[in-house]
């Protein structure tokens, strides 16, 4: 018995390292993805053991290779380890799908081919296989292929004054297949907005960060604003770009408010006389008031004046204004930095005929 | 004879009087002693002056610069008036123009003109500089999750670590803009620059570095002369040819342009890559797989009714998604990266385009036609070559009234592609036709399109067919309740499928609204949208998704606004029959009290997602806010300090991975100053 002791054990031990073998397997996520021709792809992969009876160890793959019923078209040389803990153990890895694989593949004949990584170590051996389908831009799995993100300045920088309104952003995305896409902008680590719809067939669409709520500008300083992909996830590794907005400590012009015309009342008929032209106070500083002939044009006459009211001279009624015309007139109130604080919708009024003044 | 002689004399004289040219100030009641009758002034807000002779009382008389009246400026004693702008005058010619009653009750009126210039060597020559300063320094902090993981969002995705993931402590910002113009006679050159200077305890997060950085700059030099124009840029430029070669390009680099009468040309060289700073400097020399050079040059004919232009570009572009490829590792390990993401590889290629159009009808019809033939490889670490390829466009358009309309018929080849334009669709030919009726207080607006991959037929791959209408409606009758609505629908189809490929047959309705009501100072809109996908396919993987958006606007008084903003998303996954709900609660406050002295700003924002699986169920509190007091008002100097605090709130709660979880509350004091320097 003695004698046969240690062949039991090795037996035994055989058994139990066959069962474990038996059992062991790995799984890959996702199994299959598509890859889109003309460009290089990543996908993002994660292989998941499990069932290794015999405690821990490790297993290695030094290398994953891209082949075809025949032939191998594409090695990726950067090897992959995996730690296995109590029977299981998960290792990712980010995988770039060249075009010239696919091109490899395309000319013999095939849109299919398959990636795979033999793991191997003391524990055991086990073979992950990823079936890769080479579709086109409007095809395959949905997937992010670029994001670009700027300014209305057309660039990734801008930089703007102090509680400054109206400040945009935008992302060109570029995707491939179709499905539903969710993300959200960032800034600062806030969230800002999130977005949620489906998106079909165009293969590009351009988000703008929304009015309400708008960018921050309250605070000087540099602020980073990012727009994060939330969906689609499978195998997403494009990383999130990021924009860069300075706020200075000028600070900008105050929201314009609406500025009341009161008198004259509109497309009001006045005589040829020196008219007043009075407002709602804004308690600004200054105003500007503009005289057109026609509205959009260049002003006939302007004036600059520290009140709420301003009296058309009548030097300067003979030489710029005309009996008999319609005239529009607007007003802008300014701070003390000349700044637009203010502005009013235009007004009309029209002087009566020199005809109907003679009546008179 | 006598009579002959009276009238001879007072011919004479009569003739002595017109004749004799009459001094601008002679027997005036108000001469201008500053500037002199056709005066060169050196300066950029020059003092104008001016001198009664007779009594003379408020309303009787008026100044004006350049038409504009500034008579409520001046500042007036009994002897005369003075006043100099309150902004810079352009270089050039200015009138001086005073009217004013005289003593006889006679309106008088004389003009001066003068010429201005803003140096000695320089007829216009001006430097605006902004110096903005900000201390940030932490007055109290409270972490509970220091070391904690990465966060986990919405659907169990992984987030990137937001850049304030590490908190600092102390910063300290400074930016210096400048902007700078020198002209005399037809040259002029411009330098628009932001010199930035950055520091703080912690490391930067990329594209931020410490220390000083040029964050943006632009030269530009400009000849201008009767019908030739030459300008030259270096720097930050933006280059704009064609939708199908490179459009909105903006890179470092430098661009020549020129114009003469109806020919123009343009020479540029850039960079690839995005970059920040001082990186890529003008965009000239030989930087390997990182550059772009192209010509342009075109022609305007018939009153510049017909422009037809030709492009050449080529170039090579090593850009990447900023991951390192087939690394081993988490996905949730990834940083961030400046300005746009990509998928890896470097490309290279040259593409020659023409463009017509014309527009004879002052915009009621235009056309554009162009076609481009370019050779692209989009990896050069393979053994294959560039390969041809072709694109073409066809587009007509117009605008009549209230009536717009246009359609659109593009062709672009199965391997087209052009460096500087990553965002170009290739493999695809269809059309789109869009009209629209714009009236005051109605908007109609119709699109549809058609488009087919795979143009050559390739066999291998299936030939996928999108078709996509929209209908879209303004009712804006009403001013305070405007509403609209818009369908849209979205068909995906594909034949010809090779052995083995999955079929795609989709089709997506999406219904969506908007309602506002704005009353006095409030204002408020309500968004909802819902939208089906349909997956024919025995995949049968349909979606659902609705999203309730409402944003809202208070502005009780000019220095308080309050705007609240709250967007339910569900989503609903018919595979699984799981549901899953965002809700994200936005308020932002702005409000100024005691003349503008003291402001105190919030923005905060709170999250939560919910599935009814339980696979997801979080929270996220994110707030900041500042109480800041404007010193300016006390100091009267031309240094603006502003002293803050300013508070940081943030908490995450995630009944799923409890490790996940933050806690986070910092006070920093916050001192930063506005200094303007005008040369």
């Amino acid at each position: 018995m003695k004698r046969y002791f240690p062949a039991i054990v090795f037996s035994v031990f055989a058994a139990l390292l066959f069962s474990s073998f038996s059992h062991a397997a790995v799984s890959v996520t996702p199994s299959s993805v598509n890859a889109v021709r003309g460009q290089s792809n990543t996908v993002v992969l994660t292989y998941q053991f499990s069932g290794y009876i015999i405690g821990s160890g490790t297993l290695t793959s030094n290398q994953g290779i891209f082949f075809t019923p025949d032939i191998i078209i594409g090695y990726n040389n950067l090897p992959l380890t995996v730690t296995i803990n109590n029977t299981r153990g998960t290792v990712t890895e980010t995988v770039v799908i060249p075009v010239g694989v696919m091109e490899r593949a395309l000319e013999r004949g095939t849109a299919q081919f398959s990636y795979r990584r033999v793991f191997t170590g003391v524990i055991g051996t086990d073979t992950a296989t990823v079936n890769v389908t080479v579709t086109g831009e409007a095809g395959g799995t949905f997937g992010i292929r670029r994001i670009a993100l700027y300014f209305e300045n057309g660039r990734s920088e801008i930089t703007v004054p102090k509680n400054m309104t109206g400040l945009k952003a935008y992302a060109d995305i570029r995707y491939n297949g179709a499905g539903l896409f969710k993300g959200y902008w960032e800034v600062d680590g806030r969230l800002l907005s999130y977005v949620s719809q489906p998106l079909s067939g165009g293969q590009q669409i351009t988000l703008a960060t929304p009015d309400i709520p708008s960018l921050p500008t309250f605070e000087a300083g540099t602020h980073t604003l990012r727009f994060v992909v939330t969906e689609p996830s499978a195998g997403q590794a494009l990383a999130p770009p990021a924009l860069i907005y300075f706020v200075t400590t000028e600070e900008a012009g105050s929201n314009p408010r609406e500025v009341a015309l009161k008198s004259p009342p509109e497309n009001q008929e006045v005589p040829y006389a020196p008219v007043k032209c009075e407002w709602q106070s804004l308690r600004a500083p200054l105003y500007l008031v503009e005289f057109f002939e026609k509205q959009g044009a260049k002003p006939v006459f302007s004036a600059y004046t520290k009140k709420n009211f301003y009296l058309l001279p009548q030097l300067v009624l003979k030489k710029n204004f005309e009996p008999g015309k319609t005239y529009f007139w607007k007003v802008t109130g300014l701070d003390r930095e000349r700044r637009k604080v203010g502005e009013s919708r235009t007004g009309s009024f029209h002087f009566a005929s020199a005809a109907a003044e003679a009546g008179k | 004879m006598f009579k002959k002689s009276l009238c001879f004399f007072s011919f004479i004289v009569m003739m002595g009087c017109l004749f004799q040219s009459v001094p601008a100030n002679a027997e005036e009641c108000i001469v201008v002693t500053v500037p002199a009758e056709n005066a060169q002034v050196i300066g950029k807000r020059p003092e104008i002056k001016g001198s009664f002779r007779c009594p003379l009382t408020s309303g009787s008389y008026v100044v004006m610069v350049d038409g504009m009246d500034v008579t409520p400026l001046l500042e007036v004693t009994s002897d005369g008036f003075s006043y100099r702008p309150e902004l810079m005058l352009t270089a050039g010619s200015h009138v001086l123009s005073v009217s004013y009653t005289g003593a006889d009750g006679a309106p008088r009126q004389f003009a001066v003109n003068f010429t201005l210039r803003h140096s000695e060597a320089f007829s216009e020559a001006y430097s605006k500089n902004d110096l903005s300063f900000v201390y940030e320094g932490a007055l109290y902090m409270e972490d509970s999750a220091e070391d904690a993981p990465p966060l986990l969002y919405t659907e169990g995705q992984s987030v990137a670590p937001a850049p304030t993931a590490s908190i600092t402590r102390s910063k300290l910002e400074g930016n210096l803009a400048s902007e700078s113009r020198v002209k005399e006679g037809p040259w002029s050159v411009a330098l628009t620059t932001n010199v930035r200077y950055f520091d703080q305890d912690i490391p930067a997060i990329s594209p931020l570095k410490k220390g000083f950085t040029v964050a943006n700059w632009l030269l530009t030099g400009n000849y201008e002369k009767d019908r030739f124009k030459m300008k030259l840029s270096a720097g930050d430029v933006i280059i704009n040819e064609t939708q199908n070669t490179i459009y909105g390009f903006s890179r470092k680099g430098t661009v020549f342009s020129g114009e003469a009468g109806s020919l123009y040309a343009n020479v540029f060289s850039a960079r690839s890559t995005q970059t920040y700073g001082l990186d890529g400097g003008i965009g000239i020399g030989d930087i390997q797989d990182d550059y772009l050079i192209g010509v342009s040059g075109g022609m305007k004919i018939l009153e510049n009714k017909v422009d037809f232009r030709t492009i050449y570009i080529t170039g090579a572009d090593s850009s990447s998604a900023g991951l390192p490829a087939s690394i081993p590792g988490s996905s949730s390990g990834q940083s961030n990266v400046y300005g746009n993401s990509t998928t890896t590889g470097n490309k290279r290629g040259d593409v020659v385009g023409f463009l017509l159009t014309t527009d004879f009808l002052q915009n009621r019809l235009r056309t554009e036609m162009e076609a481009d033939f370019a050779r692209f490889d989009p990896d050069t670490a393979d053994e294959f070559e560039k390969k041809s390829a072709s694109a073409y466009r066809a587009k007509i358009g117009g605008l009549v009234n209230w009536f717009t309309y246009e359609a659109l018929y593009e062709y672009v080849g199965k391997f087209y592609g052009v460096i500087g334009n990553p965002s170009l669709s290739k493999d695809r030919q269809g059309f789109s036709l869009q009209s629209g009726i714009n009236l005051a207080d109605q908007n109609l607006n119709v699109t549809a399109s058609r488009y087919t991959d795979n143009v050559e037929s390739d066999p291998l791959f299936p030939e996928i067919v999108s078709t996509q209408g929209n209908v879209s409606y303004q009712f804006n009758k009403i001013p305070w309740l405007p509403l609209g609505l818009t369908y849209q629908k979205m068909i995906q189809e594909s034949t010809h499928e090779p052995a083995g490929s999955t079929p795609i047959d989709t089709s997506t309705d999406t219904y969506s609204a908007r309602i506002g009501v704005t009353r006095g100072a409030f204002s408020v809109n309500f968004s909802p949208s819902y939208s089906l996908t349909d997956d024919k396919t025995p995949a049968d993987a349909d979606t659902t998704n609705i999203v309730y958006a409402l944003t809202a606007a208070y502005t009780p008084v000019p220095n308080l606004s309050v705007a609240p903003a709250f967007t339910w998303s569900k989503t609903r996954n018919h595979a699984t029959d799981v549901w899953t709900d965002t809700y994200v609660y936005n308020l932002d406050v702005r409000s100024r009290f005691f003349h503008d002295r003291i402001s105190f700003d919030f923005g905060g924002t709170y999250t939560a997602s919910t599935a009814d699986d339980h696979s997801v169920d979080s929270d996220a509190w994110n707030a900041r806010a500042l109480i800041a007091y404007r010193l300016h008002d006390h100091l009267k100097t031309f240094i603006r300090p502003t002293v803050a605090l300013r508070f940081n709130y943030l908490k995450n709660i995630d009944k799923i991975n409890a490790s996940a979880q933050k806690d986070e509350f910092c006070v920093f004091f916050v001192l930063d100053a506005f200094i303007p320097i005008l040369f």
